[in-house]
């Protein structure tokens, strides 16, 4: 049987020693597949002084399959939903195994950047996006002042 | 139905079909097609032809990997099968020892192209373990191996990785073949890394060249005619005489057995 895990052991090692700027992933003592991430809000953003946490999985299948990655502190976000999913092309049909969780936390602090209310999680929340940009980034500063800054 | 269930329901049908399926049949006589074909009269005028050429095929399971799958399956079945001659200048032995030193020097190309070691290395590994030890792999341990879908997929991602790469150093050949993408880049991204994805012929095009080896396809279509359509790439190949045949039907490919 093939085994890959010398990869999740080498990216594990990497994160750790060469973290990516305004992310921490530290992998949980108990379990190497499981990783507590940690993102600040970027500048320049309603995000910006928030640290939100996530957390994220790597399946039996991994990097057959994408790590599993779910925000933990709420954001209003138009690509994250209630529970925390992110929609995320490269969290689903354009996962390959030539990406690796680098390039995952990468690409969900560009979406904390760049909103993309086109392709939304929660419609609710990408139509306030779209109507009124103003107000949903002031939502999206309360909301991270509320629960991303203590 | 949101994302995630789009995505869950898609996994479904892949187990699905990953439980009604063996990954590679055993080889089959090219005569089972009469029986799936006998309603359709353009296919069956077709197969006498075919057989004569070649008798006997093998199946692949129909999923989007099956083109890189049949062409890797089908390098270490004809290098098991010449398994005394590696040593020489056979055209085996030849495309034997010339792909050793390609895979091994891959690993620099695919840093070139873009790609992390990270992402690569233990795919490398891998192949290099099966082209050595292919003095002690059998025909049974082969086809083995490939129902071990974790190794069987690896294989398949490897040469999509060489795929990528070669597709990716010769941009600007292939600009403006890139159906739907802008750039090749964005083409490799979505069509090429991502396992699952099927192959059109600038991806068959490309694993020819990559691997240097030639591949010759039959199309068995619904086109008005008693002889198939048959491809070989590349074009202006001069390696030595190795052919990985393949037979194609719209949206799936499988392996073909040549007279011997």
């Amino acid at each position: 049987m093939a085994n890959l895990n010398r990869r999740i052991q080498k990216e594990t090692e990497r994160l750790v020693m060469d973290p990516v700027a305004g992310i921490s992933a530290s992998p949980d003592p108990s379990n190497p597949r499981y990783f507590h991430i940690q993102i600040s809000g970027p500048i320049t953003t309603p995000y910006e002084g928030g640290i939100f946490e996530l957390e994220l999985y790597l399946p039996d299948e991994y990097p057959m399959c994408p790590p599993k990655v779910r925000f933990l502190t709420k954001i209003y976000h138009p690509n994250v939903d209630r529970l925390g999913r992110i929609c995320l092309d490269i969290l689903k049909d354009k996962w390959s195994p030539a990406l690796q969780i680098r390039s995952v936390l990468l690409s969900i602090q560009a979406l904390m950047s760049a909103p993309n209310p086109d392709d939304p999680l929660d419609p609710a929340i990408a139509r306030h996006w779209k109507e009124d940009e103003n107000g949903a980034n002031r939502t999206a500063r309360e909301w991270c002042l509320a629960y991303a800054c203590n | 139905m949101d994302d995630y269930s789009a995505v869950d329901q898609e996994a479904e049908i892949q187990r699905e079909i990953e439980m009604t399926s063996p990954i590679f049949s055993s080889i089959l006589s090219l005569s089972a097609l009469e029986n799936e074909y006998s309603n359709n009269p353009n296919f069956l005028r077709k197969l006498p032809r075919i057989l004569s050429l070649y008798p006997f095929f093998r199946r692949t399971r129909g999923d989007g990997n099956c083109f890189y799958r049949c062409f890797m399956f089908s390098l270490l079945e004809q290098f098991i099968k010449h398994k005394n001659q590696l040593n020489t200048d056979s055209p085996q032995g030849l495309m034997y020892r010339n792909l050793i030193q390609k895979v091994k020097d891959s690993g620099n190309w695919l840093m070139a192209a873009g790609f992390d070691p990270i992402c690569y290395e233990d795919f490398i590994d891998l192949i290099c373990t099966k082209l050595e030890t292919i003095n002690i792999s059998t025909e049974e341990t082969l086809s083995k191996d490939f129902e071990d879908k974790i190794l069987a997929d690896s294989i398949v991602m490897y040469s999509r990785f060489l795929t990528s790469a070669f597709l990716r150093m010769n941009q600007e050949r292939f600009e403006g073949f890139t159906e739907g993408y802008a750039t090749v880049v964005d083409f490799c991204k979505g069509e090429v890394e991502p396992m699952d994805r099927e192959s059109e012929q600038l991806q068959v095009m490309a694993v020819a060249e990559v691997f240097g080896v030639r591949i010759k396809i039959i199309y068995l279509d619904r086109s008005d005619s008693d002889v198939c359509t048959e491809l070989v790439f590349p074009i202006d190949y001069s390696g030595p005489d190795f052919t990985v045949h393949l037979l194609y039907r719209p949206g799936h490919y499988d392996l073909l057995y040549p007279v011997s």
